[in-house]
């Protein structure tokens, strides 16, 4: 698909997308570390 | 008009709704009772199933219409509207979802009565429900508008067929039916967008792509095409959206629904890898088609609310309108469905359970749900033709529910006093409709602010005077006396006693 208008904003899009996901799931990880399992059993 | 393009979507629509709803109404009744089938899908779904149902509900009107229409102003820098909603989505489910489930309430409502008790919670319910009716009704209109393009219908006439939809997608098997809708109409939408973006490459003039950068550069608008525009618009647009959204959105009845309904904690962090892109990438795609519609000269004709539908008529063929319709009223339908079983909970939980039945067994739960998805439905879409541009008014609504974000985390995490919680939405509230309907912000100099601003102020300045002022109760996530909270001391929580 030759559409450079639309690849170039879906790349920085995902980049930034992907970069949000990596900083949240690194912060929950972080603070959840060491903290009690709260998941029942299943 | 192109009535067969018509039959084509609603066949679509009506025999996935009608097929998977009347199957899982159908497995609900032979299950036991108890729990919450229709409410929270017995806390049973999995993490593909809420995580699309998370990325649709926050993703509608505003994102097809709205885009369209910002793109033609502000070019690729109304992507972060899209990018917003990644924000939030990440806060979402990496916090409040994550809260939600873990004190296993069934409504927003019933979690701020644990925090600060009944008063807040009656509050918290009748203005959450109303914030969530009103998007419900600029979703109708939304409906109405897509009916109203591909037909002589009118906007009012559309949203009627579109809100009876939109009540069928939810009224038969209640947040499983919604889930597992959703679940194929986002698989049928992604294939839909892709396919329309070659098409429309493909049926381009000479020059192509080429032209349409040509077009925004001999302008002297090469900002356009950029998802950074100006350094104004960054400011003005890109970081206003990312906060009236996370700080609205983040505890929203409608938003923290589907994760109430997850199988576990574990789940709904699964669901962050899905969700996110799913809802932030899809406006990019709107974007390029408004930009696209832009530089068109014949669409453009129609200025920039039927330029990118025109063009799509135009270049795409019979059967990829007819798809593409019927991914776009997919994903207004699904945020229909949210929106309307949303407040029906909450007035099932927090009025008919809390005040009149409290022994309501699921059956009659389910029937009240019912009665209320179909009234609060059906009075969305006859006032559908009568609301404010959808744009103009979903700031206002939003700015609703910020001081309840702050509320919340002050309630978790430091101290919670019922009293500070009660003054706090109470003159947050007065600002709020003092901002719209009042000259103040023109005597404060601040004239064409949006809602959100002092809204955010007032309620985060209130929350931590008033608390540290007042006596009250340690954070419910504050364990006794510095320890940490466990599992066995969330089992226990009940109601906050009235001071």
């Amino acid at each position: 698909m030759n559409n450079p208008v639309f690849w170039t904003l879906f790349i920085q899009s995902a980049i930034i997308t992907y970069l949000c996901m990596f900083i949240g799931a690194g912060l929950s990880w972080w603070a959840r570390k060491g903290q009690p399992e709260f998941d029942e059993e299943e | 008009m192109n009535w067969a393009i018509l039959a084509a979507v609603l066949v679509y629509e009506v025999a996935l709704i009608f097929g998977l709803g009347l199957y899982f109404a159908n497995q609900q009744k032979k299950q036991a009772a108890g729990g919450h089938g229709f409410l929270l899908s017995n806390r049973d779904l999995p993490a593909a199933v809420v995580a699309v149902t998370m990325a649709l509900t926050v993703l509608g009107t505003p994102h097809i219409f709205g885009m369209f229409e910002m793109s033609w102003f502000i070019g690729a820098t109304s992507i972060w509207f899209g990018l917003a909603h990644a924000v939030l989505l990440v806060f979402t489910i990496t916090t409040t979802a994550i809260w939600a489930r873990r004190m296993k309430v069934t409504s927003m409502p019933e979690f701020i009565a644990m925090i600060f008790g009944e008063v807040p919670r009656l509050m918290v319910g009748c203005v959450m429900a109303g914030v969530i009716w009103g998007l419900l009704t600029l979703e109708s209109q939304g409906m109405g508008i897509i009916f109203a393009t591909m037909t002589d219908l009118s906007i009012q006439q559309g949203a009627i067929i579109g809100g009876i939809l939109g009540i069928l997608y939810v009224v038969f098997a209640g947040m499983k039916e919604i889930g597992w809708v959703n679940l194929v109409n986002m698989v049928v939408m992604y294939i839909g967008l892709i396919l329309t973006m070659i098409y429309i490459t493909a049926g381009m003039p000479e020059g192509g792509w080429q032209r349409v950068q040509s077009f925004y550069i001999d302008a002297d608008e090469a900002h356009m095409l950029s998802l950074f525009g100006t350094p104004e618009l960054l400011v003005t647009f890109a970081l206003a959206t990312v906060l009236s959204t996370v700080f609205c959105q983040s505890i929203n009845q409608q938003l923290l629904q589907p994760a109430m309904a997850a199988k576990s904690e574990k789940t709904i962090r699964k669901t962050l890898w899905i969700a996110v892109p799913l809802n932030a990438l899809f406006g990019v795609f709107m974007a390029t088609i408004g930009l696209a519609a832009k530089a068109d000269p014949v669409a453009a004709e129609l200025g920039p609310k039927l330029a990118a539908p025109a063009m799509l008529l135009n270049t795409l063929p019979p059967w990829l309108v007819a798809w593409l319709m019927a991914s776009l009223l997919a994903a207004m339908l699904s945020t229909f469905a949210m929106s309307s079983l949303a407040p029906a909970t909450i007035f099932t939980v927090d009025v008919y359970r809390n005040f009149f039945n409290p022994d309501a067994t699921e059956a009659q739960e389910r029937r009240v749900t019912r009665i209320m998805v179909v009234i609060l439905g059906a009075a969305a879409f006859l006032v559908a033709g009568f609301m404010p541009t959808i744009l103009n008014a979903i700031n206002w609504i939003f700015a609703w529910l910020t001081p309840v974000f702050w509320l919340v985390i002050i309630g978790l995490f430091w101290k919670r006093s019922s009293l500070a919680a009660i003054l706090t939405m109470a003159v947050t509230w007065v600002v709020n409709s003092a901002w719209s309907f009042t000259s103040l912000p023109a005597m404060l100099g601040m004239e064409g602010q949006p809602n959100v601003y002092p809204s955010l102020a007032v309620g985060l300045g209130l929350c931590l005077i008033l608390h540290a002022i007042l006596p009250g109760q340690p954070g419910l996530f504050c364990g006794p006396k510095g320890s940490r909270i466990t599992r066995a001391d969330l089992d226990g929580v009940q109601t906050m006693p009235a001071e």
